[in-house]
């Protein structure tokens, strides 16, 4: 008779951890805020890999990318309450995210860092050539894009870093599909122009 | 003096479609008629080619890297662990702080100089007590402080080891991280957000601001002076001989000088140093040779387009030690 009411408790602790598991985000974001603070850590799980890319392909260091991303679950965590949950959990860590990872280099700048991290220090010879060709590319283009005007900016990086659909955008920034698109043709087309203005122009520079 | 392409202005009508053609946001039907569209129109195939390169700068995966924690369980544990000893719930308190954080600011600091003044014939032996320091800050710069302060007293999960990347991380003093010192009590007390500015205020990372700004310039000395090795210059002298023997070859075979025969010039010496030798080049080194390249091309030609690369790259080479290699 205990038996079987242990077997019963393991199999109901066993679908509640299920039914963690299967939830839709924004179930486990009501319970978090019902005060189960505990399935937040799903939310981490399910997140954690893209929160770190964008933070990696901002700060462009492992630890760093480690940082920004812990840094951002934390500041999700706090800012539950205002998280709409008809929109995508991931579009909104996404931009909060970015923030972080942005609000961190802007402080590592000041320190005197502004570095392309992850650089590799040695190369085989034979891919020298690409490898300083990247760095020189890619710190041109991240200046450039650092000097896109402010909406535009924003819509640009939310696409380009975070790699979120045009939709999520829309939703994520409140304005239409159709103004997404054209920022970010816009955001294009400047930085084609800034990069050409620079020298960055011909066939071979392609990285 | 860069080439240009052949005719390189878009067509008007194709803007927003290339674009979504690039981030494959187009309708089939559009895919159609954009493909449609480059199959006829070298400008537009150009134009693409650079929103490409565009893309891949910013997205582009970095070799070695594979963008993921390192180890994702004790990730998600180092969150949570955070997060209960924030000993928050979830709050708006983020929203009301934005306008309200100046008013705080002036309140803390008036607070803090009160206090101050009140303690000051004691030491200090309380690591609650404000840092004098934090006085004479403005609220913004305060708040960068306390990030900086944040981000340094935050903990990494534990590495699983056998990076590639640790012994060259090791040459770079790891900030005296105040968390560390006291498990259980950094990052409780130190704010990561701008919501918690008040409390960071009122119980300041013990150390204190100045602590951090110390460490941050003893670190920058050092590796902007151990950016100079003997060894990057040796290499970047031996690029110079072979680089020499190179420009000779192609100013015979007729090459202008160039930004693009530069990096013809900068890939065959590389190319040459791998048939000889194959040893491994110190980047640093080929990016001085670079610089130096650019700025022989930019006293020829005047061309101001070179001396914001020559800048930039001396960016870069001004920046700490690049670290990690690959294979």
């Amino acid at each position: 008779m205990i038996s079987l009411a242990g077997v019963t408790m393991v199999l109901i602790v066993i679908a509640a951890l299920r039914s963690l598991e299967s939830a839709p985000d924004r179930e486990i974001v009501a319970g978090v805020l019902a005060g189960n603070t505990d399935d937040f850590e799903e939310l981490v799980v399910r997140y954690q890999r893209q929160v770190f890319r964008i933070a990696f392909r901002v700060t462009r260091d492992r630890d760093d990318a480690t940082d920004v991303a812990q840094e951002a679950f934390v500041r999700a965590f706090l800012a539950l309450k205002q998280y709409d949950a008809e929109r995508p959990f991931g579009a909104w860590i996404s931009r909060i995210t970015l923030n972080a990872a942005f609000t961190f280099c802007s402080g590592r700048k000041n320190q005197g860092d502004d570095r392309m991290r992850d650089t590799p220090y040695e190369v085989k010879a034979a891919d020298g050539f690409s490898a300083v060709a990247r760095i020189e590319i890619e710190t041109a283009v991240r200046a450039a894009v650092a000097g896109l005007p402010e909406g535009i900016r924003e819509t640009f990086e939310l696409r380009a870093y975070a790699d979120l659909s045009y939709d999520e955008i829309a939703h994520e920034l409140g304005v239409p599909r159709g103004t997404v698109m054209s920022r970010l043709a816009r955001a294009r087309e400047r930085l084609r122009e800034v990069l050409k203005q620079q020298g960055f122009g011909s066939e071979s520079e392609a990285v | 003096m860069s080439l240009p392409g052949k005719g390189e202005d878009i067509c008007l009508n194709m803007r927003n479609l290339l674009s979504a053609y690039v981030d494959g946001e187009t309708t089939p039907e559009e895919t159609a008629r954009a493909d449609a569209h480059l199959r006829t129109c070298e400008a537009c195939r150009v134009v693409l080619a650079r929103y490409r390169t565009i893309e891949r700068a910013i997205s582009g995966e970095v070799p070695g890297s594979d963008h993921a924690p390192q180890d994702s369980a004790a990730f998600a544990k180092a969150v949570m662990s955070r997060i209960r000893e924030a000993g928050n719930r979830p709050t708006i308190k983020a929203r009301i702080l934005t306008w309200r954080t100046p008013i705080v600011s002036a309140l803390a600091i008036a607070a803090t100089v009160v206090l101050a003044l009140y303690l000051r014939p004691r030491p200090q032996p309380e690591p609650t007590q404000p840092a004098p320091a934090a006085t004479v800050l403005c609220p913004q710069e305060r708040r960068k402080n306390t990030e900086i302060a944040s981000r340094l007293s935050e903990r990494r999960p534990p590495k699983s080891g056998g990076s590639g990347t640790a012994p060259a991380r090791a040459q770079l003093a790891e900030p005296p991280v105040v968390a560390s010192a006291e498990p259980g009590q950094g990052m409780g007390e130190i704010a990561r957000d701008e919501t918690s500015v008040k409390d960071a205020t009122a119980k300041p990372a013990r150390g204190g601001v100045s602590f951090v700004q110390d460490f941050y310039a003893t670190r920058s000395a050092q590796t902007i002076i151990g950016g100079a090795t003997p060894q990057s210059d040796s290499v970047a002298l031996d690029l110079r001989r072979k680089a020499n023997a190179v420009r000779t070859e192609l100013v015979s075979a007729g090459e202008t000088h160039s930004v693009d025969s530069l990096k013809l010039l900068l890939g065959n010496v590389l190319a040459r140093i791998a048939e000889t030798s194959g040893e491994p080049v110190d980047v640093r080194a080929a990016l001085t040779f670079w610089r130096d390249e650019y700025a022989v091309l930019a006293k020829q030609s005047g061309d101001s387009a070179i001396q914001s690369r020559i800048s930039r790259l001396e960016g870069i080479l001004r920046s700490p030690r690049p670290k990690g290699s690959f294979e």
